[in-house]
C-alpha cells in the first residue's frame, strides 16, 4: 500500500504553468478540422494490395495496412497552425500557432492540431452529402479544405461504397452460408429495417468496437521490441497457420509503431537543427531522445512512462475509431515511474502535474466524427476517453497513491472534456480524505471526477465469472462501464435499447405508434385492455422483453461476425493481455474476459409507467386501460386527460421511481434484473456473455424526441431521464433518491450505471463540501449488507441560472463543463434539447437534502 | 443508345453553343431553386432528377461529371401514401447517368417516401434533417446506404454549381 508522500493532498498550491496556459489557450480556440490521412493511406494500400477483392481480411493484412500508415502518415512534431471561428463572419479559417512553448510530446492522433479522424471503413461515408456544408453548420462545425473534399469525394469514399461494416453485414445477411450473387434489388433483411428505424435500438458496430482499456504495463515496462521478440518466438514454436499468421501480424504491427515514433524523433532533430532558441532547442532534443527510446524499449523515467501511453495510444486511435476507448488506471500503470523520479529529485511535483496537463492536451486532440443527423442523439460528445484513479488493487488494499493526487490536480486545472476522469472509492478502505478530495473537485470543476463505488462494482463483476482479483483491477470504460484493465474485451456499447419501445411493442400488442398500428413489428402478446391484473401486463412486458433480447443480440453477433471477417484489430490485441496468450485476435475471443454491453434508454420513464399502470388501472382502477391508452395517444390533451397527467406526475398521488416508495422500487428492482436475465442469457460471437448497463450519453433527449406520451405522465417528444436516474422534478428529497437505486441489485448492472444528480452551489463551501461527502458515503454504503449500495454517482454543480444564461449566451461560458449521462461536455456544444435536459434536472440543496423546484425550461419551437 | 446519344451528339451540340447551355441550365435551376428552398411537391424528385441528368450532359464541368466515373449505381425513388403514384429510377453507368419515369428491378437503393418536403430533407444539407424524416416515418430506404451518401453529395454539389444555396 503506498504512503502517501504529498504535504498537502490538494496540491492547491500548483498552478497551470505558462507553458501549460498557453497551450491551453490555443487549444480551446481551435475547432475540429477533418483530416483525410488515415483514409487516403488507407485506401491506398487497400487498393495496391488488391484488399477491396478479398473476401476476408485477415489479421495480416490488417497489420501490414496500420505499418504502412505509420511508416507514410506526417510526423508532426510540432503543429503550424490550427482553425479557428472567426468571431464575425461565424466561418472556419485557419489561425497560425506561435508556438513559444512547445509540448512535451510529440506526435498526432490526426494531421490536424484538432482532428476529426474517419474510418470509411466504419460509417465516414456519411459524411459524404455534408462534406461541402460541414464547415458550415450552426452546431459542431469541422473544418476542411475544398482539396479534402474532393479527395475524399473521389478518391477514397467511392471505394469503400460496398466494403463497409455496415453493408457488408447487409449483404451477409441476404447472401446465405457465403453465396456470392447479387443483392441488388433486394429489401433489407427485417433486422436491418428494424435498426434503420432507430427508435427501438442502436448497435454500434457499425461504427465501432473500442470500448475497452489496453494493458499499457506491458509496453511500459517489457518495450514493444521484447513483445516482437515474444511473438517471433511463439511463431517459431507453433505448427498452427493461424497462430502463425496471428503472431506475424503483431510484429508487423508493432514495427509500425516503433517506425513511427522514430520519424517523430528524426522530426523533432530536424525542428531542432533550425530552431534558434536555445531552450526551445533543447526541449526538441529531448524529445527525440525519449521517441527513440520509447515505446521501443522500456520506459526508464516519468516522462518516458507517459510518451510509451501516448505514442501506443496515437497507434491504438490509428487502427480503432475514437468512441470509448479509454486509459485506465494510469496512477497504478505509472506510480513506479513517478515514484522513483521524484524520490530522485530527477522530477518535482510540478514537472509531473505540468507533463500530466501536457499529456492532457494531447490526449484530447480528436473529436469523433457526428454527421449532422447524429447530432440530434449524439451531439456534443468528446471521443469519452475514460481515465481511472484511486479504488483498491488486486489484493485489496489501498491503490490511491501520490500520483492519483497529481492527475486529480492536473484535470481540476484543465477543464477538459477529455480525457474523462473516473474515481474509485472503496468505502472503509480509501482514506475520508480522498474521497473529500473527490468531492472538492467536483464542486471546482463541476463536474468531474465521476465517482465509483468499489464494493459494489465488485460484486456486481465478480457476479459474471470475474476473479476477485480480475474484478478488483477494474477500470471505466467510455462513459461508466467498468472493464478490468486490459483484460476484458468488453464492447460496452454494443446495443443501446430504448426501453420505452419494448413498452410499447406490450401497450399495442406487438406495434409501435411511430411504425404504425397496422404494421406488426414483434409478437403480439395481447391486448393489455384484456388484461385481468398486473401481472398478466408484466408477462406480457417479459415476453417482448425476451423478443429485443433475441433480435438485438442477434443482430449484434452478425456485425461482429463481420468485423471478425473483415476487422481484426492487430495493435490493440499486441497491448491486451490473453491474444499473445492465445495467438488469437481479440476479435476472434483472445480477450481473457469476453462480453458485450447492452445499455438501456429510458429506464426511469418505464419504471414510472409501470408503477402508474399499477397503481391507477389495476389497483386503484380509477382510469380503465383503454381510457389511459387514449389519454397517451391524445398526448393528455382536453380537460379529463389533462387532469390524469397533473395526477400521474404528481408523486404525493402516483408513486415514483426515487422516492423510497414500495411499489416503485419494487418495479425498478424487477425490471432490472428481467433485463439481466434475458439479456446475460445470450452468448455472443467471441463466446461471452452481455451485460447490463445504464447510461445514456445524449440518446435519451433524441430518444425522447422520436416516442409519444407515456403512462408515466410524460408527454410526447419530451426528453427521457438520463442514465438511471429518476424523473426530473418528481423526486424531492435527496436521500430518497439515494436511497432508491442504492438498493438496485448490482449484479444485475455489471456494465455500470450514470446516476447524474445537480447541486446548488453554495457560498458555504466547508460547509457544502461536508453534506457533499456525508452523502456520497450513506450512497455508497451497503448498510451491512442490507443492500449493495449505488454503483455511480456524478454531478453538475452549477446553478440554474448560471445554465439559462449559458443557453442565451454561450459565449459568456465556453469551458462551462457538465456531465451528460456518463462523460463530460462542454454545454455550449450540446443541441438545444440536451441543454433542456440538464437545465430540467432536479436540483438539490445540499444542506436541506429538498430539491428546488423550477419551471420547465421553454424551447423555443424551432428547437424542439 | 441512348447514352451513345446524348454523350457523341447532344452533348458536344449542347457545349457548342455556350447561349443554349446556359439557358437549359437557367431553366433547370429555377426549376430546382423552387422545389429546394421553397415548397417541395411531390414533383421534387422528378426535377430532381432530371436537372441533375441535364446539368451531367451539358456541362462542360469535368469536376462535376468525374463523379460518374467508374460509378456504377442504381437509384429507385417510390412514393408512398398519397404520393404512391410517383415512381422515379435514376442509374449511373459508363461515366452517364439515366433517368426513367418507373421502377427498376436491380437497385441498389430504393427510397420510399411519403411526400416531396420529407425526401428534400432527407437528402439535403445543410437543412439535411434525417432525424426529422426517420421521425415523422416519412421516409425509408432500403439497400446500401452508401449510395445515398453519395447521391446527397452529388445534389449538394449541383446546387453549389446551379448558385443555388
Amino acid at each position: 500500500m503506498p504512503e502517501i508522500k504529498l504535504p498537502d493532498i490538494s496540491l492547491k498550491d500548483i498552478r497551470l504553468t505558462e507553458r501549460v496556459s498557453e497551450l491551453r489557450k490555443d487549444y480551446f480556440k481551435a475547432m475540429p478540422e477533418m483530416c483525410v490521412e488515415r483514409p487516403r493511406w488507407v485506401t491506398r494500400f487497400a487498393i495496391e494490395n488488391g484488399l477491396f477483392k478479398q473476401d476476408r481480411i485477415s489479421i495480416l493484412d490488417k497489420a501490414r495496412t496500420y505499418r504502412y500508415v505509420l511508416e507514410n502518415r506526417s510526423p508532426i512534431a510540432l503543429h503550424n497552425q490550427a482553425c479557428e471561428k472567426d468571431a464575425h463572419t461565424g466561418k472556419l479559417k485557419t489561425f497560425k500557432l506561435e508556438n513559444k512553448h512547445l509540448s512535451l510530446f510529440a506526435g498526432s492522433t490526426t494531421s490536424k492540431y484538432k482532428g476529426v479522424p474517419l474510418y470509411p471503413e466504419f460509417l465516414a461515408p456519411a459524411f459524404w452529402p455534408e462534406l461541402e456544408t460541414i464547415s458550415k453548420r450552426d452546431r459542431n462545425p469541422y473544418g476542411i479544405t475544398d482539396k479534402e473534399i474532393d479527395e475524399l469525394n473521389y478518391d477514397i469514399f467511392p471505394h469503400w461504397i460496398d466494403d463497409n461494416i455496415l453493408e457488408l453485414t447487409r449483404k451477409r445477411m441476404l447472401r446465405n452460408n457465403g453465396e456470392k450473387h447479387d443483392v441488388r434489388g433486394k429489401k433489407d433483411p427485417p433486422d436491418i429495417t428494424l435498426l434503420k428505424r432507430l427508435v427501438f435500438f442502436l448497435t454500434s458496430k457499425p461504427y465501432t468496437i473500442s470500448h475497452t482499456i489496453p494493458d499499457f504495463s506491458r509496453a511500459i515496462k517489457k518495450g514493444l521490441r521484447e513483445i516482437i521478440n515474444e511473438a517471433n518466438e511463439k511463431k517459431n514454436k507453433t505448427n498452427d497457420d493461424d497462430k502463425k499468421e496471428f503472431y506475424t501480424a503483431i510484429a508487423e504491427a508493432l514495427e509500425g509503431i516503433i517506425a513511427y515514433s522514430n520519424r517523430l524523433a528524426n522530426e523533432a532533430e530536424r525542428l531542432a537543427k533550425n530552431e534558434r532558441n536555445s531552450s526551445l532547442k533543447q526541449e526538441l532534443l529531448d524529445i527525440a531522445r525519449i521517441n527513440r527510446r520509447v515505446p521501443e524499449y522500456p520506459a526508464r523515467t516519468f516522462r518516458e512512462g507517459l510518451t510509451t501511453v501516448w505514442i501506443c495510444w496515437i497507434a491504438i486511435h490509428l487502427e480503432n475509431p475514437n468512441i470509448g476507448l479509454s486509459l485506465g488506471r494510469l496512477d497504478q500503470v505509472l506510480y513506479e515511474l513517478y515514484r522513483q523520479d521524484i524520490d530522485k529529485k530527477t522530477i518535482s511535483i510540478e514537472d509531473a502535474v505540468e507533463l500530466v496537463c501536457c499529456l492532457w492536451l494531447k490526449i484530447g486532440d480528436h473529436v469523433p466524427a457526428i454527421p449532422d443527423a447524429a447530432e440530434k442523439l449524439f451531439g456534443g460528445t468528446g471521443s469519452n476517453q475514460a481515465i481511472t484513479i484511486g479504488g483498491v488493487d488486486k489484493e485489496g488494499k489501498d491503490a490511491v497513491n501520490d500520483l492519483t493526487y497529481v492527475i486529480l490536480r492536473a484535470t481540476e486545472l484543465m477543464l477538459l472534456r477529455d480525457p474523462n476522469l473516473n474515481a474509485r472509492y472503496h468505502l472503509g478502505i480509501n482514506s475520508d480524505e480522498y474521497i473529500r478530495r473527490l468531492c472538492e473537485a467536483n464542486i471546482e470543476t463541476k463536474a468531474t471526477p465521476a465517482l465509483h463505488n468499489d464494493k459494489a462494482v465488485i460484486k456486481a463483476l465478480t457476479s459474471k465469472g470475474e476473479t476477485i482479483e480480475q474484478a478488483r483491477d477494474y477500470g471505466i470504460v467510455g462513459c461508466v462501464e467498468p472493464c478490468s484493465n486490459g483484460r476484458a474485451y468488453g464492447h460496452s456499447a454494443s446495443i443501446l435499447l430504448n426501453l420505452t419501445s419494448v413498452l410499447e411493442l406490450t401497450l399495442f400488442n406487438g406495434r409501435h405508434r411511430h411504425t404504425g398500428m397496422n404494421l406488426l413489428i414483434s409478437e403480439e402478446t395481447g391486448d393489455p385492455v384484456n388484461f385481468k391484473d398486473f401481472d398478466e401486463f408484466k408477462d406480457a412486458f417479459a415476453k417482448q422483453v425476451r423478443w429485443m433480447a433475441e433480435k438485438t443480440t442477434s443482430l449484434n453477433n452478425i456485425f461482429g461476425r463481420t468485423h471478425q471477417q473483415f476487422y481484426p484489430t492487430p495493435i490493440l490485441s499486441a497491448l491486451f493481455e490473453g491474444p499473445m496468450e492465445k495467438g488469437k485476435d481479440l476479435i476472434q475471443g483472445g480477450a481473457i474476459i469476453n462480453s458485450s454491453g447492452v445499455t438501456i434508454i429510458g429506464f426511469a420513464d418505464v419504471v414510472d409507467s409501470l408503477i402508474a399502470i399499477e397503481e391507477v388501472v389495476f389497483k386503484e382502477k380509477r382510469y380503465t386501460f383503454p381510457e389511459f391508452i387514449e389519454a397517451m395517444k391524445s398526448n393528455f390533451k382536453g380537460n379529463d386527460y389533462n387532469k390524469l397527467q397533473i395526477r400521474l406526475m404528481d408523486p404525493k398521488k402516483t408513486p415514483k421511481y426515487g422516492n423510497e416508495d414500495p411499489t416503485a422500487d419494487a418495479n425498478a428492482t424487477w425490471l432490472v434484473d428481467l433485463l439481466d436475465k434475458e439479456f446475460s442469457e445470450k452468448r455472443n460471437y467471441r463466446g461471452g456473455h452481455y451485460r447490463l448497463g445504464y447510461w445514456t450519453m445524449t440518446i435519451h433527449a433524441g430518444y425522447g424526441r422520436l416516442t409519444g406520451a407515456l403512462p408515466s405522465g410524460r408527454k410526447a417528444k419530451e426528453n427521457f431521464t438520463s442514465g438511471i436516474t429518476p424523473v426530473s422534478g418528481v423526486t424531492p428529497s435527496l436521500p430518497q433518491a439515494l436511497n432508491s437505486v442504492a438498493c438496485l441489485p448490482s449484479q444485475s448492472i455489471s456494465s455500470g450505471m450514470a446516476l447524474n444528480l445537480k447541486f446548488t452551489p453554495e457560498a458555504d463551501k466547508k460547509k457544502m463540501l461536508d453534506n457533499f461527502v456525508a452523502y456520497v458515503k450513506g450512497y455508497f454504503d451497503d448498510n451491512q449488507g442490507q443492500r449493495d449500495g449505488g454503483m455511480e454517482i456524478q454531478f453538475n454543480i452549477t446553478s440554474h441560472d448560471d445554465l439559462v444564461d449559458a443557453v442565451k449566451h454561450p459565449e459568456k461560458y465556453p469551458g462551462l463543463l457538465v456531465r451528460v449521462s456518463g462523460y463530460t461536455a462542454y454545454f455550449k456544444d450540446l443541441n438545444p434539447q440536451m441543454q433542456k435536459e440538464i437545465i430540467d434536472r432536479t436540483e438539490y440543496q445540499l444542506q436541506s437534502g429538498k430539491a428546488i423546484p423550477y419551471d420547465p425550461f421553454p424551447l423555443s419551437q424551432t428547437d424542439s | 443508345m441512348a447514352s451513345v446519344w446524348r454523350r457523341f451528339i447532344l452533348r458536344p451540340i449542347a457545349n457548342m453553343f455556350d447561349g443554349a447551355n446556359a439557358f437549359f441550365t437557367k431553366i433547370r435551376a429555377w426549376r430546382l431553386k423552387k422545389q429546394v428552398l421553397g415548397a417541395a411537391t411531390d414533383k421534387f424528385i422528378e426535377i430532381l432528377l432530371r436537372g441533375m441528368d441535364l446539368y451531367f450532359f451539358t456541362t462542360p464541368d469535368d469536376d462535376f461529371r468525374r463523379n460518374l466515373k467508374d460509378f456504377d449505381g442504381r437509384y429507385y425513388f417510390k412514393g408512398a401514401d398519397k404520393a404512391e403514384k410517383i415512381r422515379f429510377s435514376a442509374t449511373f453507368s459508363n461515366g452517364d447517368m439515366q433517368v426513367h419515369s418507373g421502377a427498376i428491378d436491380d437497385w441498389d437503393v430504393m427510397v420510399t417516401f411519403k411526400n416531396g418536403k420529407a425526401l428534400r430533407d432527407y437528402i439535403f444539407s445543410p437543412k439535411q434533417d434525417i432525424f426529422n424524416s426517420i421521425s415523422e416515418n416519412a421516409v425509408e430506404v432500403d439497400g446500401n446506404l452508401n449510395h445515398i451518401f453519395k447521391f446527397g453529395f452529388m445534389v449538394q454539389d449541383l446546387m453549389r454549381r446551379l448558385g443555388i444555396e
